[in-house]
């Protein structure tokens, strides 16, 4: 099992399969390799991990500075295909992104996870992680 | 009537340390304002806005923004910082201060408004609500060892 950190479009592209599990409304290839190449221009990363050749979980991150937690790791994504879980690709995946957070001399590691995702919370309060915020959110008006 | 401007000026951001600190005490610990200039100052080469009010000259409130995409969703605003003065509140400003967000976000296209409000703020959770925001997501946070070279 190896952690890749996608550089090419074509690693870019791999990881698709697995993303679209937890970003459905990313419809195709081409979308989601124009999407991940321009947050990348904003510091976004991708990293992949491969079974026998084949992409089974990945995740997506980034650095941020803000006042209220100074530099830290922020999980934008991280998904492991539906048939390939409870096997450890979520953990090991965690574990790279700790080692990453570290790496870039984050303090602290942060991800928001859908309200109504139960099984997500459980793995991350496993990894030791703590509810600190509620992440609220509106929809912007643009018809007016 | 006061209006909502940029920080622009390193007096502005200056100025707004003295209400920031009150929603980021530890910014007290080791910055003052000129630390937190820098660290301003740091944020907006990475896209981050402040924006601020002043009442008789003296800033009662700021917000601090930016705009970011994200896979999840297209882009949105994520309001990273909205305070107001404590012995300013109730007057409205927190109200002009959001206004003047979603307006910007509203300009530059974006299709959401996000921010992560504290758990233990629950002042702030009413005042959310009422901007008919709801709570979309728990934020989850890993404080970190750096690993000593013994291990």
């Amino acid at each position: 099992m190896t952690v890749k950190v996608a550089e090419s479009d074509q690693d870019i592209v791999r990881g698709f399969i697995v993303m679209r599990e937890l970003r459905p409304h990313i419809a195709t290839e081409a979308e989601f390799l124009s999407r991940v190449r321009s947050q990348m221009a904003q510091g976004y990363k991708l990293a992949i991990l491969e079974e026998g050749g084949a992409p089974v979980a990945c995740a997506g991150y980034r650095v941020l500075e803000m006042l209220y937690s100074g530099r830290m790791l922020y999980v934008d994504d991280l998904v492991t295909l539906p048939a390939k879980r409870s096997k450890g690709h979520g953990d090991k995946l965690m574990d790279f992104l700790m080692e990453q957070a570290r790496h870039e001399k984050c303090a602290e590691l942060h991800l928001d996870s859908g309200t109504q995702r139960k099984e997500a919370h459980r793995f991350y309060f496993r990894r030791g992680m703590l509810i600190n915020a509620f992440h609220f959110g509106q929809a912007v008006d643009r018809s007016s | 009537m006061t209006n909502v401007t940029l920080a622009t000026s390193d007096q502005d951001i200056e100025d707004c340390f003295v209400v920031m600190v009150e929603l980021h005490p530890r910014l007290k610990e080791k910055d003052g304002s000129k630390s937190f200039l820098t660290r301003i100052q740091h944020q907006i080469k990475s896209g981050y806005k402040l924006a601020m009010l002043r009442e008789n000259g003296s800033v009662v409130g700021c917000v601090g923004y930016r705009f970011v995409d994200m896979l999840a969703f297209d882009r949105f605003c994520y309001i990273d910082d909205l305070v107001t003065k404590e012995d300013r509140r109730s007057g409205g400003h927190g109200q002009r201060l959001f206004d003047f967000v979603k307006e910007k976000a509203e300009e530059a296209g974006c299709s959401y408004i996000r921010l992560d409000s504290g758990v233990h703020r629950k002042q702030a959770h009413k005042f959310y609500f009422r901007q008919r925001m709801t709570i979309d997501d728990f934020h989850f946070a890993l404080p970190l060892k750096q690993k000593s070279s013994k291990e």
